[in-house]
């Protein structure tokens, strides 16, 4: 992916050579498809399609990865700041649970250095091993703060699942296989193949645009899509850690994806993070805008708005989730309205 | 930088056609109440003077004006508030003077130059203009002279009015009125934008008709040309806000304190009717997008003023998105090439020609990817790098 997308364009922050170590950094929550698989080259697993309609126009830079976040007011903020902080936590600890509970065989994590000690003994009560995997190397870039993921900075990349696992784990990390990642991390084939084609096939590196086109025929015009379905499909907050499965589906309403999410719901019931579950399922229900232009998309919902890097597009491009409702009433009995 | 504090928010007594607060309105979010103590409380902790603002802050009740102002003279030695002057008396005037207030007032020309901000109905919007006028006389009588904001739209600045509006900035000059904010209507909608705003051309002519008698009466200080001609030499400090890479999610310049003491951004930028809340941390995303995205895209890609103009105030992005540039690229382009031409016929090399102008945008693009706000007069050298 990395020699594709250098043949190309160029790289913002690089210095017109555009050579690899110069290469910006790249944020892991932003715009990873399928988790640690975006950091894979993917093997093509035979003829895909690929959409019939005209592709907007990409322009040839990189922005630095970047996040940033505005909320619409102190009472939003109030509100709903421990909340998301919550269900970005939760959804977190659902990643290694899931692989406890044997509905996965592995699951990859960010964990802070400091907390790995704990972490590790922790997975190891569970009977899970675990194993640090090397990541890419960051290049100079923005820190920006993010409010539920911690930066790279400080953290460690970790694979957790059964000890006779691992070494196979490693193995086919390091050697970009990904029909067997794909397995270990449980991420459904229709959502591994639409990765293949739209990162390495058409070069996209936030699949958003090319996972609305896939999920629906209605368009108000060429650069708008609104779409609608099950709230456990919506991808459109997981920059902040606001998820319901550990991958990307490949359109919103994957079926293959409302299992895994199901699956991750009652983990997350039984492992007591029932509350933040229910929250997630309210907010991914709301409706929320994704609009991509010049690199820079800006995704705005009823408590907030915020920025992270896309693909450069000459055109303003627009997702819109309708969702079911929107209710600023939250279950606590707190008033929020805004 | 500025405190602006918005007790009524964006609540005011008369509807100019083209207030760019208007989809707050429409969106119903404007609020009444305030509490003093909050207000007062998020300005200490800003630690910095404030100007009242609205909409319009004169219809605050006189007592508590005078609390507001008592407590900054305390703890500023001034204050400052912005109005259209419509409401001022000698009441407000006696609080100007005991507590150190500096008036800004709002204003397009007279009579029916100023017709666009408009009130009720014609007669009592030219009532309204009248005695906005009378307290610009009074106020500069009594050793309080205002500045002024002008914006220039079809109303006042159109090829047929143009002379009426030059003929009476020169009699406010006779007044002892010193400084003239000149803005280009920033234009909420299509509808606006048809009816008010003034064509590329008429803009450009307008400006260069008040370039001209800025040059026939150097006493007035139009600070759109100081700006413009300080920034092709290099020189960023204290130059106005739509010059310095504002970031749309923290608005450095505006640090907005409404009635209940949240803190909002410039209202330039609120084009969904949502006052948001300051981002955690400034960004400069935009200026590296404009940089690289063409400028038949809605970037400023190639552009020889980019580092003096960055694409200018986000708040009159093309198509109201704030990831475009300018929808007046065409116009400040014009005038940055005057004030070029003025410049090498001084005998100097303006910025924008500077045979070191690339290295200069490589390093501003640089630091502003890694999130750091650029000083043009530091990158160039013309002032020491901070240690």
């Amino acid at each position: 992916m990395q020699r594709q997308w250098y043949s190309a364009c160029s790289t913002i922050g690089a210095d017109r050579t555009d050579t690899p170590t110069q290469r910006v950094h790249t944020s892991a929550s932003s715009e990873t498809l399928l988790g640690p698989l975006a950091r894979v080259r993917l093997r093509k697993q035979g003829p895909l399609v690929a959409s019939a309609l005209p592709s907007p126009q990409r322009l040839p830079f990189t922005m630095p990865a970047f996040l940033r976040v505005a909320w619409s007011s102190d009472r939003a903020h109030l509100a709903w700041s421990g909340p998301l902080r919550r269900i970005a936590r939760a959804m977190q600890k659902l990643e290694w649970m899931s692989v406890a509970y044997g509905v996965r065989r592995a699951a990859v994590v960010r964990v802070g250095t400091a907390e790995y000690g704990d972490s590790h003994r922790l997975w190891s009560s569970r009977g899970l091993a675990s194993v640090v995997l090397r990541e890419r190397e960051s290049a100079v870039g923005p820190r920006y703060r993010d409010p539920s993921a911690s930066s790279r900075a400080g953290t460690m990349l970790i694979a957790v699942g059964r000890a006779i696992d691992l070494s196979e784990l490693e193995r086919a990390w390091y050697a970009d296989d990904v029909d067997t990642l794909g397995d270990f991390f449980g991420y459904p084939r229709c959502c591994v193949e639409a990765f293949d084609l739209t990162s390495e096939g058409e070069g996209w590196i936030d699949p958003t645009w090319r996972i609305a086109v896939n999920s629906t025929h209605a368009r108000d015009s060429s650069n708008v899509i609104e779409i609608n379905g099950s709230p456990v499909t919506n991808s459109l907050w997981r920059w902040i850690g606001v998820r319901a499965t550990p991958h990307v589906p490949c359109r919103f309403g994957c079926a293959a994806s409302i299992e895994v999410a199901s699956r991750f719901i009652e983990i997350g019931e039984c492992a007591g993070c029932g509350e933040e579950l229910e929250w997630l399922q309210d907010v991914l229900s709301w409706p929320v805008e994704w609009s991509a232009l010049h690199g820079i998309a800006e995704i705005k919902t009823p408590i907030l708005r915020f920025i992270t890097r896309t693909d450069a597009t000459a055109e303003k491009l627009v997702v819109r989730w309708k969702g079911q409702r929107y209710s600023a009433r939250r279950g606590t009995g707190r008033d929020v309205s805004l | 930088m500025s405190i602006e504090v918005r007790p009524l928010n964006v609540a005011c007594n008369i509807q100019c056609m083209y207030c760019y607060q208007q989809p707050l309105r429409d969106a119903g979010k404007s609020y009444r109440s305030y509490d003093l103590q909050k207000m007062k409380d998020a300005i200490t902790l800003e630690g910095r003077p404030f100007v009242l603002f609205g909409g319009e802050p004169l219809l605050l009740p006189l007592k508590d004006l005078e609390d507001l102002w008592s407590w900054g003279f305390d703890r500023f030695g001034s204050n400052s508030v912005q109005t259209n002057g419509t409401l001022i008396n000698s009441e407000h005037i006696r609080l100007f003077h005991k507590y150190r207030v500096h008036v800004g007032i709002s204003v397009d020309g007279p009579d029916e130059l100023n017709d666009a901000r408009w009130h009720v109905n014609l007669a009592k919007t030219r009532e309204s203009t009248r005695q906005t006028h009378a307290a610009i006389d009074r106020l500069c009588a009594e050793g309080l002279t205002p500045s002024l904001i002008v914006t220039l739209h079809r109303v006042n600045a159109s090829a047929e009015k143009l002379p009426m509006l030059v003929d009476w900035m020169r009699s406010l000059v006779r007044l002892g009125i010193r400084v003239i904010r000149l803005h280009l209507l920033e234009s909420e909608g299509a509808a606006i934008k048809e009816e008010f705003g003034l064509s590329v051309h008429e803009n450009i002519q307008a400006l260069t008709a008040m370039l001209q008698l800025s040059r026939e009466v150097p006493e007035l200080n139009f600070d759109l040309f100081t700006d413009m001609r300080k920034l092709l030499r290099s020189d960023d400090r204290r130059v106005g806000c739509i010059w310095a890479a504002c970031d749309p999610y923290t608005t450095r310049a505006v640090r907005g304190i409404e009635g209940q003491g949240q803190r909002s951004n410039c209202g330039r930028t609120n084009k969904d009717g949502v006052d948001f809340v300051k981002a955690a941390a400034e960004g400069f995303e935009r200026y590296v997008a404009l940089y690289h995205t063409p400028q038949d895209a809605g970037g400023c890609s190639g552009c020889r003023f980019f580092l003096i103009c960055k694409g200018q105030c986000p708040g009159t992005a093309i198509s109201g998105d704030w990831r475009n540039r300018t929808e007046h690229c065409e116009i400040w382009m014009s005038l940055l090439a005057t004030l070029e031409e003025e410049i090498q016929a001084a005998g100097d090399t303006p910025l924008s020609l500077d045979p070191l102008r690339p290295e200069f945008e490589a390093m501003a693009i640089e630091q502003w990817s890694r999130g750091k706000a650029v000083s043009l007069a530091r990158l160039t050298g013309m002032v020491p790098a901070a240690k």
